[in-house]
């Protein structure tokens, strides 16, 4: 009798995984970035971006420094805030979402959200979105705290909501879970568990901002954190389930990974250093394949004291990342640009290469002559940028409050084409230096 | 209650039958709780409405009912635990598990966890998530059993792939539908026991012998252990 049911399940078995391989989609290329450069006023111009023409026009209007519009993310009365990301919506405004409760890790702990109001450049009032009673009863599990949240848009246009849970343990106990909102982040949907490890699905946390592959899934880079810390590039459906999942480091020593995009083939993943020794420096993975298999090279010469980072590409292929360069602590913060070379080398081999040395352009925070004992921190921070070119940075101010910069991409843009003449006149070889290792 | 509502309840169900079926086990074990089907029928479909039940309503500091506590910890079991559960463990000799199968578990877990968990580069793990070579040998081995008359073990192997194949638990990983913590622990310790003191006989009651049917004790006269 076994016998028979044997061969029969094993008959439909067979034809049931031929049919699940067969679906399953091919590894996808990334989407290419293309090069859209940008004049002093915003405007894109022709490819010439050391050329008369954009000198003259910075010539016009340098500004001597960064001008950005500060504000802070609506306080909740709760006292500690943490991890806020955020994503610009359909119409123009931004959603912000930061975990707060009465410590970070307690039961309390809420998700919370607020929209950024572009008419009256200022941030509404915060909403929850999920409390950890909600998540239980939509997971239909205990869990014990939430944790870090990050939006992704998908292929058609809805917003989805990746954030960290914890059922058993410390943070290490993490696993990922996914709500969508088809109105832009008012009303969410269920959440669901996404199963990404095979040791009771831990421990796997979300925080650096996902990307669309050319196919229309999703890659989202995560960490490990029990035992082990290493990144891992979760690649999902439109839907939000695991289609593969490829790992960008290992041992102990990367977590919190963010990718930059070469392009179609290329990107590299900067990773927060957790390591007990060694360099306190960003650790770098690279990739040849679309991500399919990761290479660790040299670390970034950039300090980092085991603190989260975060970074964006804009529409002229400048690279801007804002992170502690401190060894130990994090009470300073800045905002560094690394620029596209300018010769034509397109040779892949080269593809990593083509950037400049990352320059801090602006400090946003320093207390580095503070007396207070712990000292500020400024921690977690996390940069978005829209359509129209307006990039906006929040981050953990003293885990009390989420503040926020916006800058417009005028001053933007014009900053930073000042501050990559100001390099260029500095160096020998500006444009031309490989990213510096 | 809507059709969609009753499906969601599904993985609740199904671990409270196999948190059911443990504790009758653990019962017999330690409490000498009686060996007869319908006590034990009984004692699952008790345990099963205990863990399902909405304690909150009634009055419980909890605000959820018991079996989603273990579901925190537990997260879904594999399709092979589930099985050896429910008829290994449980049943009658046609479900006698090959003396090698424990070991090619725990071997295979030995191998997989330390590097599915980052000990390097190299992840197994995210073979299961549909890669070609792993899903033919996995039914390599389905086939291998089963034309060497281990038809037990092919029919549980069969089972976990078709499980994955309709996407029945969260994970779309057929790792997570062959193996589990618990099933690679029971596997390694059953191996070591079986290799240094020999596996016990079919009929022989054994408190470790996964084969001590109710129907072996009762011909033995073996019914209260």
């Amino acid at each position: 009798m076994i016998r028979v049911l044997a061969f029969i399940f094993l008959v439909v078995a067979l034809g049931m995984a031929y049919l699940q391989v067969n679906d399953r989609p091919a590894w996808a290329d990334f989407i290419s970035p293309i090069e859209q450069p940008i004049n002093s006023d915003g405007q894109l111009i022709a490819i010439d971006p050391l050329g008369a023409g954009s000198k003259k026009g910075i010539a016009k209007q340098i500004p001597v420094s960064l001008q950005g519009q500060l504000d802070w993310l609506p306080d909740t009365g709760r006292p500690s805030v943490h991890a806020a990301s955020l994503i610009p919506l359909k119409d123009g405004n931004w959603r912000a979402f930061w975990f707060a409760g009465s410590r970070e890790g307690a039961a309390d702990v809420v998700i919370q959200s607020a929209v950024w109001d572009a008419s009256v450049k200022q941030w509404g009032q915060g909403t929850v979105v999920l409390d950890r009673e909600g998540a239980q009863q939509g997971l239909s599990r205990y869990i014990k705290k939430l944790g870090n949240p990050v939006p992704i848009r998908n292929i058609n246009g809805q917003l989805q909501l990746y954030f960290v849970a914890v059922s058993i343990g410390g943070w290490a106990g993490s696993s990922i879970s996914m709500m969508y909102s088809d109105d832009e982040g008012l009303r969410w949907s269920k959440p669901q568990r996404l199963i990404t490890s095979p040791l009771l699905n831990i421990s796997t946390l979300v925080k650096g901002e996902g990307f669309l592959f050319n196919d229309g899934s999703m890659g989202f880079p995560v960490y490990h954190e029990w035992i082990g810390k290493y990144g891992e590039l979760l690649r999902l459906d439109p839907s939000g389930q695991v289609l593969d999942k490829r790992r960008m480091s290992s041992g102990r020593g990367t977590l919190q990974p963010i990718i930059f995009i070469d392009d179609e083939k290329h990107a590299s993943a900067y990773f927060r250093q957790a390591r007990r020794s060694g360099a306190k420096q960003i650790a770098v993975s690279h990739t040849a394949d679309a991500g399919h298999l990761w290479t660790v090279t040299s670390d970034l010469t950039i300090s980092n004291p085991n603190a989260a980072i975060t970074g964006i590409e804009l529409a002229d292929r400048t690279r801007l990342m804002v992170f502690n360069d401190l060894e130990h602590g994090r009470h300073r913060l800045v905002l560094a640009a690394s620029w596209l070379r300018t010769n034509n080398d397109t040779s892949s081999q080269a593809a990593k290469d083509n950037y400049s040395p990352w320059k801090i352009i602006q400090v946003l925070e320093d207390e580095s002559a503070s007396q207070s004992n712990p000292k500020e921190e400024f921690s977690y921070p996390y940069l978005s940028m829209n359509k129209q070119g307006q990039v906006f940075l929040v981050y953990t101010w003293n885990r009390k409050r989420i503040k926020s910069i916006s800058w417009e991409p005028n001053t933007l843009m014009t900053y930073l084409l000042q501050a990559q003449h100001e390099m260029a006149a500095t160096s020998n070889a500006p444009i031309d230096l490989k990213e510096s290792q | 209650m809507s059709l969609a509502m009753l499906i969601e309840q599904i993985p609740l169900v199904e671990l409270s039958v196999i948190t059911g079926v443990v504790l009758m086990h653990f019962s017999r074990k330690f409490f000498g709780f009686s060996q007869s089907s319908v006590a034990g029928l009984c004692f699952i479909v008790f345990c099963t409405v205990l863990l399902l039940l909405p304690l909150n309503s009634l009055g419980a500091p909890w605000n959820l009912p018991l079996v989603a506590y273990i579901r925190g910890v537990s997260g879904e079991l594999s399709i092979v635990t589930m099985m050896l559960i429910l008829f290994t463990w449980s049943s009658a000799p046609a479900y006698r598990l090959s003396s090698v199968t424990p070991l090619i578990i725990a071997l295979a877990s030995i191998l997989f966890y330390p590097f599915a968990l980052g000990l390097t580069m190299f992840d197994p793990y995210s073979w299961g998530y549909g890669s070609i070579i792993f899903v033919v040998a996995v039914m390599m081995m389905a086939l291998l059993f089963f034309f060497t008359k281990r038809s037990w073990e092919a029919l549980m192997i069969s089972l976990a792939v078709i499980a994955w194949s309709i996407h029945w638990h969260e994970s779309t990983n057929l790792w997570d539908y062959l193996l589990d913590p618990f099933l690679a622990v029971w596997a390694i310790i059953i191996s070591i026991r079986w290799i240094i003191w020999g596996r016990p006989e079919p009929y022989s009651y054994s408190a470790w012998d996964i084969d001590s049917s109710v129907l072996a004790r009762r011909k033995q006269g073996k019914i209260f252990s």
